[in-house]
Order: structure tokens, then C-alpha cells, then sequence
């Protein structure tokens, strides 16, 4: 029982987690600092461990009466080491399983005699471990990080064969201690997928008459979880596992929980076996009468088995929740920490109830439950099944005060949830929201995803800053320019510095979405720098020859955004700057259509003819655009071309290059039209042709 | 010659002659001059521009007044244990952790003892990447404890600038 007092204190959800200092500058502030700043700590203490070791004589010290081991240095273990059986069984129970290996060689070496009892507890352990050395309990990040095997993956034969416990294993079979050799040996191997062989010893065992060779509940648990491994067809795999506990039975065994957990992995694996669901409930039921209670692992089968992909729908999660009702889990299977992730999932992919997945989560969070999550990669997944849900099928406000809570001191949105949040806030037009998950973004570390960055932008430019009062009216203009040239400056910097593997490329529809932005905020240069970049900088491609052109832009920005440029620029270019840097400007638009369209920028001869130095023929080439426009398929451009009729004083032969561009022009001067037809097309040629 | 020299040639002789008595007895030395306490205090400079931090600010006798011990532990108490060996121990720690964290640490070393724990406090430039200073925490507090046989804690606080500790200029 928890003390009353500790019961008092909960999780502090507003400080990073207790690894961290909480000092500004060392709060991990995304995921990979999060990794790298945990395991950094323990890489260190693992190099004062090495000096430890490598310098035992500096630490000969003795403070504690009586001496605490863990402080102490363990002596290094080399193959001139004094060995003793003492010594193996002390590092036997410390797991240490390579100086154990060393140890044990020795003693071989020397010929010295090793009592059957120490042996038997170096194959245990050998068997147990595969002969490797486990990570250290002493490590928790390495565990917490490390990539473990998903549950789903299929168990791999790991078994190292002919390795010392087998040999180990040979002086022993023949010994007192033959059965609990056999035991063991066969408990190691099905754990790391050596089937044949278990099953050949499993089966020698019960063809012994011996009563000392009976396998033990352990051993019919091992084989059962072999099932998959020995028998071909979901029929016959059910049929042996009912033969094995016929005798089990016949042997007076008693089945465990172990026994239960094996059945149930064995049937949640049985894919599109039809009675698999009726057994495993059955299977539970039987259990139930003898008294063995399912644990995580087991539910974990169960919704394996209920809640296939393509499955019907199975509730099978709620009466799970039901029996759980929140109680303090303790863990009782390696398993069980694979229980909450799939519940999760179940809740996203399966049931998409958002009610449900908020049971879970009270499930979770009840008690010291928490400690069941598993690792970091279970966690994120976790949270990642359970963030999307909610974004998708909880109000907006609701799922915003749930994401303040807990991000980011315990969980950090990938890309992929970003996006997800994106779109709902999106979908509910809720734009106040968009400053928070652009910082959110940049201190996240995730502005190098142009997905993100595409979606940002399109979402600014579909929802123009509308908000009644005044000032925050202003103020939201002001973050969204904000964003919008925060966007701009990441991907200009990135394509500054060149990182071809991470680079993101400007899309014509990207730059679209940054001018409308621009432009609905009121910012005229910076629209008219992107449309700049938009059309790549031709002025410089004819002064210097080793110039390299940008990289042509993909993709046309939508018509809208340019007509909209064309509209301020002419309101802009009217009211403070004269005619013709406007001119200029539409022309440079109007030529962009055109040149997006067929994609080559420099073969265009017009190109030349419009850049950012204002020339005496812009307004010709502006309206030899204008018609090239209409060419490349814009219904629109005869609606520019009518307003830049309108908009600025055009001579005869600009006049007609308009008209025969998009057709009849309503002109107050319908005399310009007749001569429209003599020099159409003489100065330019379509890039087509 | 100064008036110090004179002292010493004319003057004390000359009491030693009237008061012979005082030749033979041990005598205590209590002039103002020589009890004046030194350390933890600091000089004046002609131009002010001595900076000290509020540690160094406060003289000894402002201790748990204005200012906090550096060494907190209870040996020194009556029936304290080890108090020799606990100074000694926080001399190192000290030593270690200048060595260790070099050039980074920005003010003094604080060792906090409770029960059989060891908290040690520090300033820390931000000079190192977070990822190395953390490196550098799993490793002294391991080798500490190793050491002392305890668990040892740190507790960093980052400043950006070593400026941020001056408290005035004298």
C-alpha cells in the first residue's frame, strides 16, 4: 500500500520528467533531445562505471560498514583470474553471464570439480539469457529507449546452437540432476525459438519412465508456445495444445498462468481461424473455474484475436475495462506492457470511440498503472493513437486543453499528429490556434517537414484573418505574417545552406498560399518578393553566363492568388507608385502563368523582356503575357487583361496583342481594337512552339 | 624611518628595560591590528571595478543571515560523526567538480548532506552543449558515488553569462 502522504503528491504535468534538469536550458524541448539527452546522461555514468572497472585500485575504499556492493568495484574478470566455484556462484546470482562463461572455462581448464547444484544454475542462467549479458538493471534509459521487438513481430529462432549450456547441458543429462536440466534447457530454448529441439527433449521426457525426468507445468507451457513452430494448420496446432493438456492432466499437473498466456498467443495468432474467438473465451472460462485470473498479457491476446483489421467490430475491449474498473495492476507477464498501446489502438482503428480510449487512459493513469506503459516507443505510439483519435472526434477546445496538459513534458507530437491537429483546426476554423502550433512547430524541431509547412500555409490562405474587434484583428494579421515568413525564412535558409538530403522545394502552390497570406495581411513587398521567387530571377541569368538559375518551381500557384496580386498591385501601384513599376509587376505575373505552365523560364523569349528593371516595352510584354495566358489555359486571364485595360493607359499595339489574346476587349477607345491584328505576336514567341 | 622601525628600536626595548618583570611571562597579543579577520572579505580596488558576486559580498559573519553555508552537514553538532572526514570529502568534491565541469562553474560549490545522501549545487555557464553537460552529469555523479560510497545528486542551474553573477563592484 502506498504511504497516505505519497498518495497526496500526483504527476506535476507542468515539469519535464524527474531525468531532466528542470533548468530552461537543459529541458528537452523535442523528441530526439529527449533521447539524446537521457541516454547522454547515462553514457556517462557508464564511462565513470568503465573507470571503475578499469581502475579498481583507485576505489579500494572503505566508508560503509557493512560494504554496499553497488558502490564498490567488482573485480575485472580475465582468463589468469583466480576462479573457484564460490566465485562462479556468486557471479551466477549477480546474472553476469560473460565472466561466468570466463569463470566456468577456467575452473574446465584446470580440471577442477564443480558440484552438479552450481552447474545446474549456470545453464539456468545460460538458458535463460541465450549466454548474453542482459542490459543492466542499473541502465533504465538504455531499457527505456532501446528499440525493443514489437509484440506483433513473429518470434525468431535466436537460439545459439552448440553454445556452452548445451554442453553444460550434456555433463548434466546424464546426472541426479537430469530432469531440471532437461527443464531448463528446453524452457530456453522455446524462449528463443529453438522448437525442433525442444520438443525432441520435451518428448524424451515423457517417454521416460523415470519419475525424475516428468516435465513440469513450465516445460508444457514452453511447448505450447512452440505451437506455431511444430504444427502446420490452425486445426491441428488447437488439437496438440488440447493433447498437451490432456496430459498435463493425466499427470496430475496444475496449469498456471503461464499456461493461459501460451494458449491465448498461440490462438491470437490463428489470423482468420473462425473458431479461434470461441476457444480463446472458452479457454478463459475453463480457467476461470480453476481459479487463475487472466493478467494484461492475456487481454492483450484477447484483443489480438477479437479485434483483427479486417474483422467485424468486437467490443470485446469494453468488458475488459469493465473487469478492470480501474484497479492497481501489477505486472505479471513480460507481456503485459503490451496491453495499453493496443488497447489504443483497438480505440482508434477498431472502435473509434473516443469514450473508450478515455477509459483506457483513466486506466493508465489510476494507481502506479502508469509503470505498464513499456517503453519510450510503446509510449509515443500510444499516445500518438490517442491524440488522433481525440483530435478527430472530441471538440476542438476539449482536445486543445488535454494537448496543453500533456505536451510537451510527456508526450511530443510527431509530424504525423501535427498534421492531424492541422486539419481539425482547419475543419473548425479555428485560427487562433495557428500561432501556438507554429512555435509549437519550431521548438518541436519539426519545420524541416514540408508537409507540415504546406499545410500551415494552405490552411492561412483558405482562412483570411476575419475577427470583429480591432486590435486582435491586427494582431492575428500580425502572427500570421509572422508564420507566413517564418515559413519563408526556414525553407530559404535550407536551400541557402544547401542540405540536399533534407531540402524542402518551393511548389508553386506553396508560394501561392505565402503571396495570398502576404497579401491579405497587407504586405505588398513581401508578396512582390515572392512572386520574385516564383519566376526565378532572370535579370541575372543574362548579365552573368555562369549564373546558375534556381531551381524551377513545380507545380502553378492557384489563379486566385495571382489575381489577387494583380488587384493589389494595381491598387499599390496607383496610389504610390506611379504606373509603371505596377506595370512591371503585372506583367511579371501575368508572365508567370504562362511560364509555370510550360515550365521552361529561360527559352521564353519574353522572359527577357520583363524583369525587375523597368523596361520601355514592359507594358507590350505584359500584355503579350497577358494573351500567352489565355494560351496556357487560364479562363481568368481574360478578366486580368481586362483589368489591366482598364487599370493602366496601353498604345495601340499592346492594346491589340490583349485583344487577340483573350478576344474582344469592352475599351473606352474602340478604335485601338481595329489595329489590333498587325503586330500580333511579332516581338514574342509562345514558348510552345 | 618609518614609525614602525622606531618603535621597534627605541620604544620596546626600552619597556622591556623598565618593566623587566614582563620579560620572563608569557603575554597574549591582542593588538587591533592583528586580530582583524581577512578571510572572506575583499579589498577595496582605487578604481571599484572589483566584481563580486553576493557570495563573496557578504563577509563570514553575514552567514545565515544573509547568506547560506556552503557546507551543509550536521558533524560539527554535538555527537556529529566524521566531521574531519567531511571536510575532507567536501574539499574534494569541491576540487573534482572545478576539474570536472572546468571553466564552467560560476560560483561556489554548495554540498548539501542529508541522511546519507550528497546534493551538490552549482552555476553552470551555458558553454557546453546540453547534451555534453549531460554526459558530464551521469559521470560525476556516478564517480562520486562511487567514491563516497553514497548516492550523489547535482543540482545544476544554467546561466547564460558569468556577468549574471556579479552582485556589485568594489
Amino acid at each position: 500500500m502506498p504511504h497516505a502522504l505519497e498518495s497526496t503528491i500526483q504527476r506535476d504535468y507542468t515539469a519535464p520528467d524527474y531525468k531532466y534538469v528542470d533548468d530552461p536550458f537543459l529541458i528537452p524541448t523535442s523528441n530526439a533531445a529527449k533521447r539524446a539527452f537521457a541516454l547522454s546522461r547515462e553514457s556517462g555514468r557508464k564511462a565513470a562505471l568503465w573507470i571503475r572497472k578499469e581502475h579498481a585500485e583507485w576505489f579500494d575504499q572503505k566508508l560503509a560498514e557493512p560494504p554496499i556492493k553497488a558502490f564498490t568495484a567488482r573485480p575485472h574478470i580475465t582468463e589468469v583470474s583466480e576462479a573457484s566455484e564460490d566465485i562462479l556462484r556468486n557471479l551466477i546470482d549477480e546474472v553476469s553471464v560473460t565472466d561466468a562463461i570466463t569463470i566456468y572455462e577456467i575452473l574446465e581448464k584446470k580440471e577442477q570439480e564443480i558440484s552438479d547444484e552450481t552447474k545446474l544454475s549456470f545453464l539456468e542462467l545460460l538458458s535463460f539469457q541465450n549466454c548474453n549479458d542482459p542490459v543492466s538493471e542499473d541502465l533504465p534509459e538504455e531499457r527505456w529507449f532501446r528499440q525493443t521487438t514489437h509484440g506483433k513481430q513473429k518470434l525468431r529462432k535466436t537460439w545459439k546452437d552448440g553454445s556452452l549450456a548445451e554442453k553444460v547441458f550434456e555433463t548434466l543429462s546424464s546426472g541426479p540432476l537430469a530432469g531440471e536440466a532437461h527443464r531448463a534447457l528446453i524452457k530456453g530454448m522455446a524462449r528463443y525459438g529453438q522448437a525442433e529441439r525442444a520438443h525432441q527433449l520435451f518428448r524424451n521426457m515423457t517417454s521416460s519412465s523415470d519419475p525424475k525426468m516428468a516435465p513440469d507445468t513450465g516445460c508444457y507451457n514452453a511447448v505450447m508456445y512452440l505451437t506455431p513452430f511444430l504444427k502446420e494448420g490452425y486445426e491441428a496446432r488447437w488439437q496438440f495444445m488440447e493433447s498437451l493438456l490432456r496430459e498435463m492432466a493425466g499427470r496430475g499437473l496444475k496449469p498456471d498462468l503461464g499456461t493461459l498466456n501460451s494458449i491465448l498467443e498461440v490462438l491470437s495468432n490463428m489470423g482468420s481461424y473462425r473458431k479461434a474467438e470461441d476457444l480463446a473465451i472458452q479457454t478463459l472460462a475453463e480457467f476461470h473455474k480453476l481459479g487463475i485470473e487472466p493478467c494484461l498479457a492475456s487481454y492483450y491476446y484477447i484483443l489480438l484475436t477479437f479485434c483483427k483489421e479486417r474483422g467485424p467490430r468486437s467490443n470485446v475491449l469494453v468488458n475488459i475495462l469493465d473487469k478492470l474498473n480501474c484497479q492497481a495492476l501489477v505486472a505479471k507477464d513480460p507481456k503485459d506492457v503490451f496491453f495499453f498501446v493496443t488497447a489504443m489502438e483497438v480505440c482508434r482503428h477498431h472502435l473509434q470511440d473516443v469514450d473508450l480510449a478515455h477509459r483506457v487512459h483513466d486506466l493508465l493513469t489510476a494507481h502506479n498503472n502508469y509503470d505498464l506503459i513499456g517503453d519510450s516507443h510503446k509510449e509515443s505510439v500510444y499516445y500518438r493513437n490517442y491524440f488522433i483519435l481525440m483530435c478527430a472526434m472530441e471538440p476542438l477546445e476539449t482536445f486543445m486543453e488535454f494537448y496543453n496538459k500533456l505536451v510537451p513534458t510527456v508526450y511530443i507530437p510527431e509530424p504525423v499528429v501535427m498534421e492531424e491537429i492541422l486539419k481539425a483546426i482547419d475543419l473548425n476554423g479555428a485560427i487562433e490556434y495557428l500561432p501556438q502550433m507554429w512555435s509549437d512547430i519550431i521548438i518541436f524541431d519539426q519545420t524541416g517537414r514540408e508537409n507540415l509547412l504546406t499545410t500551415l500555409l494552405d490552411i492561412m490562405a483558405r482562412n483570411p484573418v476575419a475577427i470583429e474587434d480591432v486590435e486582435k484583428n491586427l494582431q492575428m494579421k500580425e502572427s500570421y505574417l509572422k508564420i507566413a515568413w517564418g515559413i519563408w525564412n526556414v525553407v530559404e535558409d535550407e536551400e541557402k545552406e544547401g542540405f540536399r538530403s533534407r531540402n524542402i522545394i518551393w511548389t508553386g502552390s506553396m508560394l501561392g498560399d505565402l503571396m495570398t497570406v502576404c497579401l491579405q495581411c497587407g504586405e505588398f513587398d513581401k508578396a512582390w518578393k515572392v512572386l520574385k521567387r516564383l519566376g526565378a530571377d532572370e535579370g541575372m541569368s543574362v548579365v552573368a553566363e555562369e549564373y546558375e538559375p534556381p531551381p524551377l518551381i513545380s507545380g502553378i500557384p492557384s489563379i486566385k492568388s495571382l489575381s489577387l496580386f494583380m488587384d493589389a498591385c494595381l491598387k499599390e501601384g496607383s496610389v504610390t507608385r506611379g504606373i509603371h513599376p505596377s506595370l512591371e509587376n503585372v506583367c511579371h505575373l501575368v508572365h508567370l502563368l504562362e511560364a509555370q505552365r510550360d515550365g521552361s523560364l529561360k527559352e521564353s523569349g519574353l522572359y527577357g523582356g520583363c524583369g525587375k528593371t523597368v523596361k520601355p516595352n514592359s507594358a507590350m510584354s505584359c500584355v503579350a503575357c497577358v494573351r500567352y495566358s489565355a494560351e496556357a489555359g487560364f479562363p481568368e486571364a481574360g478578366d486580368l487583361a481586362q483589368k489591366l485595360a482598364e487599370s493602366l493607359s496601353l498604345n495601340s499595339s499592346q492594346m491589340s496583342q490583349l485583344t487577340s489574346a483573350v478576344g474582344v476587349l469592352r475599351t473606352e477607345s474602340p478604335s485601338q481594337v481595329d489595329s489590333s491584328r498587325i503586330d500580333l505576336g511579332k516581338d514574342s514567341k509562345p514558348s510552345e512552339s | 624611518m618609518d614609525i614602525f622601525s622606531a618603535l621597534h628600536k627605541n620604544v620596546i626595548p626600552l619597556l622591556f628595560l623598565k618593566n623587566a618583570h614582563l620579560r620572563n611571562s608569557r603575554t597574549i597579543h591582542l593588538s587591533a591590528v592583528c586580530s582583524k579577520s581577512q578571510s572572506g572579505r575583499y579589498k577595496i580596488t582605487p578604481k571599484g571595478d572589483r566584481p563580486l558576486t553576493y557570495e563573496m559580498a557578504n563577509p563570514p559573519h553575514w552567514i545565515a543571515h544573509r547568506k547560506s553555508w556552503n557546507s551543509f552537514n550536521t558533524t560539527n553538532l554535538l555527537g556529529g560523526l566524521r566531521s574531519a572526514e567531511t571536510a575532507v570529502e567536501d574539499l574534494f568534491i569541491r576540487k573534482f567538480m572545478v576539474g570536472t565541469w572546468h571553466n564552467l562553474i560560476a560560483n561556489e560549490v554548495i554540498i548539501k548532506r542529508q541522511h546519507n545522501i550528497i546534493r551538490i549545487a552549482v552555476l553552470v555557464r551555458q558553454a557546453l552543449n546540453p547534451r555534453k553537460m549531460y554526459f558530464l552529469l551521469g559521470y560525476t555523479e556516478e564517480l562520486l558515488s562511487s567514491w563516497l560510497q553514497c548516492p550523489v545528486t547535482l543540482e545544476l542551474q544554467t546561466i547564460e553569462d558569468k556577468n549574471c553573477t556579479i552582485y556589485k563592484y568594489i
